[in-house]
Parts: structure tokens; C-alpha cells; sequence
């Protein structure tokens, strides 16, 4: 496939997600024809999500056939100082017990909108110090694009979405305000904001890719609180909301889903020629563009990459740095869950429309490097509807079970905090020597333990949690669930870390292969440090404009 | 099929009362756990049974047994119906097909229930069926035994199918049915009981 109705083709992007499609739509606007090849299916909001049906609890967000990668997972043993960060339920005991860390997954969907689709629509810039990291603080390495190089990126993202946030930027300076106001604060976390004030906490209104007004033919949100099963209104700022339609509207792009790319093809003069890939049949194509742009996310990247070694890059292609698949990054978290003694109705409004940014900056805790942020995790931790309640926070049956039902039902009160995770030796993606998928290519292995500092911050995030909850009037906690003996990646990173030495990085800072001049990655494992608990799709949009930019002007 | 596979070597008594744990002790009683015993193929002194099967239960019996087992969970009163009102118990039956995995653990933990004090559990009162089944509420998480597991997953589908029917949500605080395509409009006020 060289161009049939579209011509010569002048981009093809691998992988709909965050990345991809803000390249797609920011290359479509540019005036360049542009090939997508999503490996999943599109989701249909009003017919899959099927939150106006009487058992939509007892679904999470869709998963049909082909919706998810197929991964190995090892998990690690637990690090020795641990003790008080162990995962437990009231009903259900300990959750993850054993030596070594329980493996809960790499949370993710394959398919038009990536992972966005469901995302509580956190739009978040990265703060300016946690992308210095090693200049800073001796820790990970330096992103090689300033906070300022970045900032026009971030608003034009913002705009294209309509994210919603404060007035006040707080450390993330800004050039002009968001496009729509904040989001009203639900009830339950007015009640969370009584407890971060007694702790002397800021409790800002969270930035969200959430309509807090029409915007663009979108409606506003309606606060049903299920962002993460998939949001039917199109309020929330998937990728294929916000930037998908928008591009396909315009013109001068080709969405083809089902389509795994297989391997990429390389050419003289350190070019890539064009990617080989399978569709929904089997049947094998090869498509060609004067630019290649990897957005498959943190893990199929990397595995992309290794999959395709030649004669000419027996390591894999762009790995002359021998960095493809390390310094993986994943979710570093803290979750506590408990019982508020009145009636708040905790199951309404925006999952995560607060947040704690005092400890986000990456020298706020004394004696560890690294921050974190604080949110509401009601919602994040599934008590949105009363088969949660029955399952995990009231035991037994009965009619005094029945009776405690309603007077229970909306007083879980949860809050999170993500942290962030330094890169290490024993973190990395690689591809594995057995396990294939059903095209017969070997699979992905993750392997990831956290380091003694990611545990020690953990224990500052649980500690500030608890205390949080029980200044807000929780009385008992009923569930708790972290990364020291848990894996639940949501966000992962760094597989592919940026960077200005081609001997320590595999991309510039435009994302672009340091030998391979037309091929250039636009997804989170470019990151080359996780941040101090920021959601990263907005970073990830920005710096995929950013490359977009540089793709139209000609380099 | 049986409960607990460890048998083998410890007396039989103390064998009952691990497998059964404090639902032999304080529920049943010495003349009941007699009983439970002799039901079960366990006399006292006869060490392993290697030939314990339990049969299958009557679809009827079976049936009936696991009415009485969703209603107890999950009682009717003034507001909403009962589980079994709902058919909630022949929910459970269907998604468990003959010849299954899941039919045969059915089987077994309602013949089990049947046979714990030697008379048909949808035959017990209410307070003797709801002391049974908390007996079984209080086995530890961790325990595999099957009676543990059946317990778990009864009690799982039932309060998974009974709580997304409309008909069991009267009395919530701001929640009377699927959160689209109304939303939560007042998200930010207090909840108000629904009746």
C-alpha cells in the first residue's frame, strides 16, 4: 500500500491512542495525508458502554475480543520495608499475600482512543522541575524539551479537547487560562476538602478533559461518575473525541482498524521504508510513507522495535543505545478506602475532580527524591453502585444486611495518591523467548519492582492518605490496595526514554530515532522520568504535537 | 465429590470440625454433628471415606434448596422483594449448566446444606438458616474448601443479580437506577433518600 485513493502517503502512524491520534489530526491540519493503523476495534459509546442498563455495575469498561494486548507479566518479590502498605479488604482479607508481588495487570485498551477511553480525563502538564530530574536531583534522566517548549503544545491540546481547570496554574505557569472553567466539586469531595483544610492541604480543582460546558457540538458532562466504564455523552476527551473525529472530518486520513503492524522495514540511508502489517483476516500487507510514527504506548513500542531486528539492527531497530525496553516506569499508587458516618452520596460527580498538589514537586518530601499527588478514589476503587457495596464493604446476608445496604450506600469515601517511579536495572520491557500471540509473535515481558525509594514515598502517600480520609470524618477503612505488593499500571513509561546523548537515549526531543531519520515515537515511553503522579495524556498529546510539527516542517 | 480433601490422617472428629470449622461446633452441637456425620458418609472412627460421593441433588430439591439459600441472603421487607422473589436462585441455576463445574459445586453445597442438621435447609426456619449460612459467612477468606467456595460464589451471584434489578434499590440515598443517561445532576448537594 503506497497510496491507492490517498496518493503517497506522508505519514503512517502506529496506534489510535493519546499519541497517535493528536499526530494524526495535528498532521491531517497541516495538510499532510496520513495512514492510522489501530491493532483493535473502534468502540461505539452509546451502544458498548451501556451505562443506562440495569446491570451496568456489573461491567467494567468493554472488553471484546481483540480489546486488550496479551502480556507476560513477572512479578517481583516484595521489597523487606513494607510492613503497614500491604493490600487488605474487610471482606475479603489480604489481597495480595505471598513473597512476591500479585499481578493485577497492565490496564489498557486496544483500540480507537487507546487507553483514553477509559480515563477519568485527568489533564494534567507536567510540573516544571520533574522533568530535570537528573540536573536536579541526581535521580532518572533529563527530559531534553523545557517546561516553555512545551507550554504552546499543552494549550494547543487544551483547546482541541476543552479541558476544564482552575484560574490559579499553581507551579504549572500558564500563557492563557483553560478553556473551560473547573468543574463544581460533588458533595463527597466538599467533605474530602474539610479534611485536606484540617491537614493545611490546597484541595484545587482537578484539570479534566471533561466538558464543564459545551464546547465544540460536545455536551457537558452530567457527573454520572463512570468515566472509567466508557463515557456514552462524549463530554470526556478520549482520543477519538477529541482529535479522531475532528481529523476524519477533514480529510486526508485512513483509519484502519484491526490492523497489527508486524514489523517495520528499513531501507539504505537509515530511512524506515514502511511497515509490515496483518489485518482482521490474517492477510499480510505492507504500507509505506515517507515518515514513520510509533504511538502503540510504553509496551508494544518497545516489543515493535525489538520484533523488527534485521541483519542491519540485530538488537532492534532503533536500539543502537541498547535502551529499547529499559527504564520502565509504571504506576506507583496508593489507595484507602473507608466508611464516612453520614450520608455524602460519594457515587456522584466527576471521579477525580480534586486533587493535593502540595507534595507533587520532586523535592517536597524530605529525604526521597520524588512526588506525589493526592485525589479522590471512590470512584477508582469501584464503590460507584450497590453491588460493590454488597460485595466488598458489607459482609454477610440477611435483612440487617439488606438495612445497612441503604444506609450505607454513597458513604465509601476513597482517596488515592500516585507517586512517582524512578527508572531501574530491574524494571524493563523485553520480548519473551516462549509466549506468542496469535499471529505467532513472541509477547511482551514485563518485569517491574519498585526501588527503596519509590517504597519509601509510598509510605509518605499511604501515611498522608489515611490521615487525610480520617480528618475528612471516615471512621473505618475497609479497603487499601499499593504498588508494594500489588502491579495495577495504568500509566507506564520510559521505555523508549528521550534524550540528547543517541548513547543514553533513543530519541531526540522531537521524538525522533537518533539514526533513523523518518522514524519518530509518540507515546508515554518516550518519557524519560514518570513525573510526581501527573496523568500523562495531555503530555503525551503535546509532545505528539510537537513531533507533528516537525514532521510538517520538513526534518 | 467431597469438601476437604485432607482427610487422611487425622482423626475423624477433629477432621469434622476443620472441615466444618465452627459451624460443627456451636451450631450443630454433638447430636447434630452426629447426624452430619452419618450424612455425610463420615462415621466416627471410620477415618477417610475414599468412596464419598455426593449425589446429585434433585433439580427440584435443588431448586428449592438454593431459593431458600438466596432468601435468606437476601430477605424480602417492606421496601423491595426478596432474591427468590426475583428468581435470583434460578438465575444462578441457569448460568451453571448441567454437567459443569459450577452445577456440580451447587450440587454439592446444597446437599451439604441439606444434610447439616439432617433436615432440608428451605425446610429450617429462618433464624437456623441464617445461623447455618453465617457459620459458612465466617469461614476465612482464605479457606479453599468447597463449601467455603460454593458459599462464596452463591452469595457473589446473588448479590450480583439481585442489586442490578431495579426492584432492589428502593430506600437508596440518590440512586434509583443506572447512573446514564440522567446522570447526577446535584452532585455537589447532599443526597436525598429515594423511597
Amino acid at each position: 500500500m503506497t497510496g491507492g485513493p490517498m496518493g503517497e502517503i506522508d505519514a503512517v502512524i502506529v496506534g489510535a491512542g493519546a499519541g497517535g491520534l493528536a499526530a494524526a489530526w495535528r498532521l491531517v491540519q497541516g495538510g499532510a495525508k496520513v495512514l492510522v493503523l489501530e491493532a483493535g476495534a473502534g468502540f461505539d459509546p452509546l451502544e458498548d458502554y451501556g451505562l443506562d442498563l440495569p446491570d451496568w455495575e456489573t461491567h467494567g469498561f468493554p472488553e471484546p475480543p481483540g480489546s486488550r494486548w496479551p502480556y507476560v507479566a513477572i512479578s517481583a518479590e516484595k521489597a523487606e520495608s513494607g510492613a503497614g502498605l500491604e493490600s487488605w479488604s474487610k471482606v475479603f482479607g489480604a489481597i495480595a499475600p505471598g513473597p512476591r508481588r500479585r499481578t493485577f495487570g497492565y490496564s489498557h485498551v486496544r483500540g480507537v482512543g487507546g487507553s483514553t477511553l477509559h480515563f477519568t480525563g485527568e489533564a494534567h502538564r507536567m510540573h516544571p522541575d520533574a522533568i530535570q530530574m537528573a540536573s536536579r536531583f541526581g535521580v532518572a534522566a533529563d527530559w531534553p524539551v523545557s517546561y516553555a517548549e512545551l507550554e504552546p503544545f499543552y494549550v494547543a491540546a487544551e483547546r482541541q479537547i476543552g479541558v476544564a481547570g482552575p484560574a490559579d496554574p499553581g507551579a504549572r505557569w500558564r500563557s492563557e487560562p483553560f478553556p473551560l472553567p473547573a468543574h463544581a466539586r460533588s458533595y463527597a469531595s466538599q467533605v474530602l476538602g474539610r479534611g485536606a483544610a484540617a491537614l493545611g492541604l490546597g484541595w484545587q480543582e482537578n484539570s479534566l478533559a471533561v466538558l464543564s460546558a459545551p464546547y465544540n457540538g460536545r455536551p457537558p458532562c452530567n457527573y454520572c461518575g463512570n468515566c472509567l466504564r466508557g463515557c456514552p455523552l462524549g463530554d470526556k476527551g478520549s482520543a477519538d473525541v477529541a482529535f479522531a473525529a475532528d481529523a476524519l472530518r477533514r480529510g486526508g486520513i485512513a483509519l484502519l482498524t484491526r490492523c497489527q503492524v508486524l514489523r517495520l522495514e528499513t531501507g539504505s540511508g537509515d530511512r524506515i521504508t514502511g511497515v509490515v502489517f496483518a489485518d482482521s483476516k490474517g492477510a499480510v500487507h505492507a504500507a509505506r510513507g515517507r515518515t514513520i510514527i510509533l504511538a502503540g504506548g510504553a509496551i508494544q513500542t518497545p516489543r515493535l522495535l525489538l520484533m523488527s531486528a534485521n541483519s542491519g539492527s540485530p538488537d532492534g531497530i532503533a536500539n543502537e543505545s541498547g535502551q529499547v525496553g529499559r527504564n520502565f516506569m509504571e504506576t506507583l499508587f496508593w489507595s484507602s478506602v473507608g466508611l464516612h458516618p453520614d450520608p455524602i452520596g460519594s457515587h456522584r460527580g466527576h471521579p477525580s475532580d480534586s486533587i493535593v498538589w502540595d507534595f507533587n514537586a520532586p523535592d517536597a518530601l524530605d529525604g526521597t527524591v520524588g512526588g506525589f499527588r493526592i485525589s479522590p478514589g471512590t470512584a477508582e476503587a469501584g464503590f460507584l453502585g450497590p453491588i460493590a457495596y454488597a460485595e466488598r464493604a458489607i459482609p454477610g446476608g440477611g435483612a440487617g444486611h439488606k438495612q445497612a445496604m441503604r444506609d450505607t450506600f454513597g458513604r465509601a469515601l476513597g482517596l488515592g495518591a500516585i507517586g512517582e517511579y524512578l527508572p531501574n536495572a530491574q524494571s524493563y520491557v523485553d520480548l519473551d523467548t516462549e509466549e506468542k500471540d496469535s499471529l505467532g509473535l513472541p509477547l511482551p515481558r514485563i518485569r517491574s519492582a519498585p526501588g527503596d525509594a519509590d517504597i519509601a514515598r509510598l509510605h509518605v502517600m499511604a501515611t498522608t492518605v489515611r490521615a487525610m480520609l480520617e480528618a475528612s470524618g471516615v471512621t473505618e477503612l475497609i479497603e487499601e490496595f499499593g504498588s508494594w505488593d500489588s502491579i495495577s499500571a495504568s500509566h507506564v513509561f520510559g521505555t523508549c526514554r528521550m534524550g540528547t546523548d543517541p548513547d543514553h537515549a533513543v530519541v531526540d526531543g522531537h521524538g525522533r530515532s537518533f539514526r533513523w531519520k523518518n522514524l519518530y515515537i509518540a507515546d508515554a515511553s518516550v518519557f524519560p522520568s514518570s513525573g510526581g503522579g501527573e496523568s500523562p495524556s495531555l503530555t503525551i498529546q503535546a509532545l505528539a504535537l510537537r513531533t507533528a510539527d516537525r514532521v510538517l516542517a520538513g526534518h | 465429590m467431597r469438601f476437604q480433601p485432607d482427610f487422611e490422617t487425622i482423626p475423624i472428629a477433629e477432621s469434622a470440625r476443620r472441615v466444618f470449622g465452627r459451624l460443627v461446633d456451636a451450631l450443630i452441637g454433638r447430636r447434630n454433628a452426629m447426624r452430619l456425620l452419618a450424612a455425610s458418609g463420615l462415621g466416627l472412627g471410620a477415618g477417610l471415606a475414599p468412596s464419598l460421593r455426593v449425589a446429585t441433588a434433585s433439580e427440584a430439591a435443588l431448586e428449592a434448596t438454593l431459593k431458600a439459600v438466596v432468601d435468606t441472603l437476601v430477605p424480602a421487607d417492606r421496601l423491595s422483594p426478596s432474591a427468590g422473589d426475583l428468581g435470583i436462585h434460578l438465575e444462578i441455576l441457569a448460568s451453571a449448566p448441567v454437567g459443569s463445574a459450577a452445577r456440580t459445586r451447587l450440587d454439592a453445597g446444597c446437599r451439604w446444606l441439606d444434610d447439616a442438621v439432617g433436615v432440608p435447609f428451605a425446610a429450617l426456619g429462618d433464624e437456623e438458616r441464617a445461623a447455618l449460612l453465617s457459620r459458612l459467612d465466617g469461614l476465612p477468606p482464605d479457606d479453599k474448601s468447597d463449601v467455603a467456595h460454593f458459599f462464596r460464589d452463591v452469595r457473589r451471584g446473588t448479590m450480583r443479580r439481585y442489586y442490578a434489578r431495579p426492584e432492589a434499590i428502593a430506600g437508596f440515598a440518590s440512586f434509583d437506577g443506572p447512573p446514564q443517561p440522567v446522570g447526577y445532576p446535584k452532585h455537589d448537594r447532599p443526597p436525598t433518600r429515594i423511597e
